[in-house]
């Protein structure tokens, strides 16, 4: 998963939702280490300040854990990753029926368009 | 500790009364990335020349972690100015010597590796080097020091893209709690993600110094789009 | 870190001077050895012309190379501390006073070696021509021998008082006017680039003032001298004697004035270099 980060928001708060997709999706797996501060600076093209402050907001949400000399690791917890998922999977739908509504869609018409969707897809 | 820099005062006017910095004030804290910003004669190069003792100012001083600009100074201070500085005739090898030579800071197997990265043999005479491979050499020997405070003026200018990635990875994977890099350019939007904070300058005057995640949050534009509001002519 | 300008400024500066004194060696044996071909007795008028050709040559390679080496070290010295090479010289951790000096001593020794070489290549030359003309013509020695020997009784009292003297006076003068001369070309240069646009005809200008300050100050110092030479009919008989005293006091006069001059200069250098950088 690229990093795709737009200079035009707080790169902070990006750098924040690709780690925890990367998690999510198992890019970086449960118990795993992730890379280094200053890997990440260079592998994202952000300043390494601004990753550490979201790797150190990680730590407080527990997401991720440092240790003691050999960097960071994910969270075996895989119940938090789960809910993380959820919740960003609530906000995508949020959205999504923010959007739809936007175009004059109804509750109702919404579902019929997602079961259509999802009959295509299935053929 | 004390600040980094400190600039208190400080005024240059050239001949004709032509005033380059005006009174002006700042100082540069440790341990981070900062993008001198300003258009064409607003005072930066001035700025940087004081900072690096190629200058003498009329009014006002500039110490550098409590020193004024000398020999104590420069030691600690890795420059790359925007024109290439050392002589045609010389191979890479002897430069990386040069170098050595001078700086106790000087990592020689940094350089090494990062000339190796990309492709330029040490046996080479600079003369030999194309304009953006000179320029490549050049950062490489200033961004192999250890130094407390680096000062690179227009660093991704002449060079194309790629290497330009390498660059700033370069800085970003150089960087230390302890040393500051100033980066003066006009490439805003290719360099503001390593940033951490900017300086506006204006005919010889700063008009902002914040940080780039407070512009970002707070005018919800980048800090490219942001110059462009600020400085439109 | 002087110890270390001095090495880095040796191994850039040393190739052309010492191929210019190469040259002036090898033109000095070739012209000395055209006295060893019979082209002076030829009937082809050609030959003989060649020949004057040849000691042309070796004395133009004398001229080229003094001035040559003059100027190339003078152009490296405007190069390294004024041009784009000046942002590399005055960001190295070393104080201006130990960028001067570093100039300052390898510039005087060039000089001095430069000076040495010309002699040298003379002596070379007369040397050559000796063994040429003796091999040539068996009776040459023999017969500078007679002249040397006939004429070395001139060569003591009291014709030869105060040549000690003398000599060491003229050591003085060649050191401290080569060590000067260094300190006049950079000053020169360093005046020159205050001069906004005309950077080079301003240390040109700057060159010629200063040689003509000194001119003018050695001329007016040494007339006391004259003037006793002309009054004193005492000092005239003297030097008629012997004339080492006479230049011993000249030469120590131009000492004093070139000694005087590159103090100036140098303490103008140095001041001009620490608070008056004005890097383009």
């Amino acid at each position: 998963m690229a990093w795709n980060l737009s200079s035009d928001r707080p790169i902070y708060a990006q750098i924040l939702e690709v780690i925890q997709l990367r998690i999510i999706t198992g890019q970086y797996k449960a118990g795993e280490k992730i890379p280094s501060v200053r890997e990440l600076a260079a592998e994202a093209g952000v300043n390494p300040n601004t990753m550490q402050k979201a790797l150190t907001e990680l730590e407080r949400s527990r997401l991720v854990m440092a240790q003691r000399t050999s960097g960071r690791i994910v969270t075996e917890d895989k119940e938090m990753i789960r809910e993380i998922r959820n919740q960003l999977a609530g906000s995508y739908l949020r959205e999504f029926v923010d959007r739809m509504k936007e175009l004059g869609f109804d509750k109702e018409e919404i579902v019929l368009l997602l079961k259509e969707q999802k009959g295509e897809k299935n053929e | 500790m004390s600040e980094l820099v400190e600039i208190r005062n400080l005024t240059k006017v050239y001949e004709k009364k032509k005033v380059a910095l005006d009174h002006l004030n700042l100082t540069i804290p440790r341990g981070k990335i900062i993008g001198l910003l300003g258009p064409n004669g607003s005072g930066k190069t001035t700025l940087i020349k004081l900072i690096n003792g190629l200058l003498v100012a009329n009014e006002g001083e500039v110490t550098v972690d409590g020193n004024k600009p000398g020999a104590e100074t420069k030691s600690i201070v890795s420059y790359l100015p925007e024109r290439t500085y050392f002589q045609n005739s010389m191979k890479v090898k002897e430069l990386i010597e040069f170098f050595s030579d001078f700086y106790q800071d000087f990592r020689k197997e940094r350089a090494r590796q990062m000339l190796a990265n990309l492709n330029i043999s040490e046996d080479a005479r600079l003369k030999t080097l194309s304009k953006g491979t000179k320029e490549k050499v050049q950062l490489i020997m200033v961004m192999s020091r250890d130094a407390q405070l680096y000062i690179l003026d227009e660093p991704i200018a002449g060079v194309d893209p790629a290497a330009r990635d390498y660059i700033l990875k370069t800085i970003i994977s150089n960087y230390n709690e302890n040393a500051t890099v100033i980066i003066s350019t006009h490439l805003i939007s290719d360099i503001e993600k390593i940033l951490d904070e900017v300086i506006f300058i204006r005919d010889g005057r700063v008009l902002l110094q914040e940080t780039v995640e407070e512009i970002r949050a707070n005018k919800g534009k980048s800090v490219d789009a942001y110059f462009r509001e600020v400085f439109a002519c | 870190m002087l110890g270390k300008l001095l090495k880095h400024e040796w191994q850039t500066v040393w190739k052309i001077p010492v191929l210019l004194i190469g040259i002036l060696m090898i033109t000095a044996v070739i012209a000395g050895l055209t006295f060893a071909l019979p082209i002076w007795e030829s009937d082809w008028v050609g030959l003989p012309i060649s020949g004057i050709l040849l000691v042309l040559l070796f004395y133009f390679a004398m001229i080229a190379a003094s001035v040559g080496i003059s100027i190339y070290l003078a152009a490296r010295c405007y190069k390294s501390l004024f041009t784009d090479e000046g942002y590399l010289t005055h960001t190295l951790p070393v104080a201006s006073r130990q960028i001067l000096n570093c100039k300052v001593i390898t510039i005087s020794a060039w000089m001095l070696i430069a000076g040495v070489a010309v002699i040298a290549s003379l002596v070379l030359f007369g040397l050559i021509v000796f063994l040429s003309l003796s091999t040539k013509n068996s009776d040459f020695a023999r017969d500078v021998l007679k002249v040397y020997t006939e004429n070395r009784a001139i060569w003591q009292e009291p014709f030869m008082r105060d040549f000690g003297s003398c000599m060491v006076s003229l050591i003085a003068l060649t050191l401290v006017s080569s060590v000067s001369s260094a300190l006049i070309m950079i000053g020169s240069i360093t005046i020159g680039q205050k001069v906004r646009g005309h950077r080079i005809l301003g240390a040109v200008g700057a060159y010629f003032a200063i040689n003509t300050v000194i001119s003018i100050v050695s001329v007016v110092l040494t007339i006391p001298i004259m003037v006793k030479m002309v009054t004193d009919s005492e000092y005239l008989s003297s030097f008629e004697t012997s004339p080492f005293s006479f230049y011993t006091s000249i030469y120590w006069i131009m000492t004093a004035v070139y000694l005087i001059v590159g103090v100036g200069l140098y303490i103008l250098c140095d001041y001009m270099l620490r608070r008056q950088l004005e890097l383009e």
